[in-house]
C-alpha cells in the first residue's frame, strides 16, 4: 500500500488479511458515515447541544482508529471531553473544523485506495 | 458451544459490521445477530441468544432508545442465564466496574484491539462454562458418594444392632 499523509490501512490489512473486497467495504463505510457524523457534530455545536455532541465524537473515535487517521485522535478527544463538560465552546468549533478538515484530507486518500483496490 | 447464538447490540454500523465479520470469521458454527438497539434486541429474543455483545452507550443514533447499561440491566434481570460481553469506546476502570457489576461477563474497550479481546473473551467464557459444568458435575458426585456411605453405615449398624454382624 501507498504511503499516505493522513491514513494509515496496517490495521484494516490485518484484519481483512489483505482482501480487498472487505477492506473497500469498510472504506466505503467509513465514507458513507464520517461526514454525518462531522455535519451531526456541528449542528450539535451550534445548538449547544453537548450531551450528544460528546456521544457524537464518540462514536467517530473508533472509526477514526479503523482507518489509521491518527493525526485526529487527540483531537476527538479533546471534543468529547470538552463537550462532556460543557466547556470550552469556542475551542469546541475549532477542533470540529480541525476534524473536519482533516478527514477531507482522508476521504481524498480513502477513495484513492477504493479506485486503486476496486 | 456449536450451538452458539450471539446478539450483536451496536449501533454504530462499521463497528457491528467488522464486529460480526470477525465473529463469524472466527466462530463459523455460530448463529450471529446484529442490532442497533436494545429494544431491537429485547424484540428478538425468541431467537434464545447464549451471548450478547452488547455497546454501553446505545444512544448515539436515536437519542431516545434505551442505553446498553440498561439493557444489560434488563437482560441479566429477565434472562440471567445470557452472557454478555460489554463492549465500550470509553477505558475507564469505573465503567467497567459498573458493567461487571452489572452482571457482565467482560468488558472490551473499542477500537483496533476490540475484535481480537472480544475472542478473548470468549474463549474466556467457554473455560469459565467449563469449570462451572465440572464443578456441577463433582458436586453431584460428591452427593452420591456422601449419600452411599451414609448408606452403607447405616446398613452396617442395623446388621449389628439386629446381630447379623458383630
Amino acid at each position: 500500500m501507498d504511503n499516505y499523509k493522513k491514513i494509515n490501512l496496517e490495521f484494516l490489512q490485518s484484519f481483512t488479511q489483505n482482501d480487498n473486497a472487505q477492506m473497500a467495504k469498510y472504506i466505503n463505510m467509513f465514507l458513507t458515515l464520517a461526514p454525518v457524523s462531522i455535519n451531526t457534530m456541528k449542528t450539535q455545536h451550534e445548538c449547544g447541544d453537548w450531551n450528544n455532541l460528546r456521544t457524537t465524537a464518540h462514536s467517530l473515535k473508533p472509526q477514526l482508529a479503523y482507518m489509521g487517521i491518527e493525526s485526529l485522535k487527540e483531537t476527538i478527544l479533546r471534543i468529547e471531553e470538552y463537550a462532556g463538560e460543557a466547556k470550552n465552546p469556542e475551542a469546541i468549533g475549532g477542533l470540529i473544523q480541525t476534524v473536519e478538515a482533516g478527514c477531507n484530507e482522508a476521504f481524498v486518500e480513502l477513495r484513492a485506495v477504493i479506485e486503486k483496490i476496486a | 458451544m456449536n450451538k452458539e447464538v450471539v446478539f450483536i447490540v451496536d449501533d454504530e454500523p462499521m463497528h457491528a459490521q467488522m464486529m460480526e465479520d470477525h465473529l463469524a470469521s472466527k466462530y463459523p458454527n455460530f448463529k450471529i445477530y446484529k442490532y442497533s438497539t436494545g429494544e431491537e434486541c429485547n424484540d428478538n429474543m425468541d431467537k434464545h441468544p447464549t451471548i450478547v455483545v452488547l455497546d454501553y452507550h446505545l444512544d448515539a443514533v436515536n437519542k431516545s432508545a434505551r442505553t446498553g447499561l440498561e439493557t444489560l440491566i434488563h437482560l441479566k434481570k429477565k434472562y440471567d442465564h445470557i452472557d454478555v460481553i460489554m463492549i465500550s469506546g470509553q477505558d475507564k476502570i469505573d465503567v467497567a466496574v459498573e458493567c461487571v457489576r452489572e452482571g457482565a461477563f467482560d468488558y472490551v474497550v473499542k477500537g483496533p484491539s476490540a475484535f481480537v479481546r472480544t475472542e478473548q473473551a470468549f474463549e474466556k467464557l467457554f473455560k469459565h462454562r467449563q469449570v462451572i459444568h465440572e464443578l456441577a458435575k463433582y458436586k453431584k458426585l460428591n452427593r452420591t458418594l456422601t449419600f452411599s456411605i451414609i448408606g452403607i453405615i447405616a446398613l452396617a449398624a442395623i446388621f449389628w444392632a439386629t446381630g447379623i454382624i458383630g
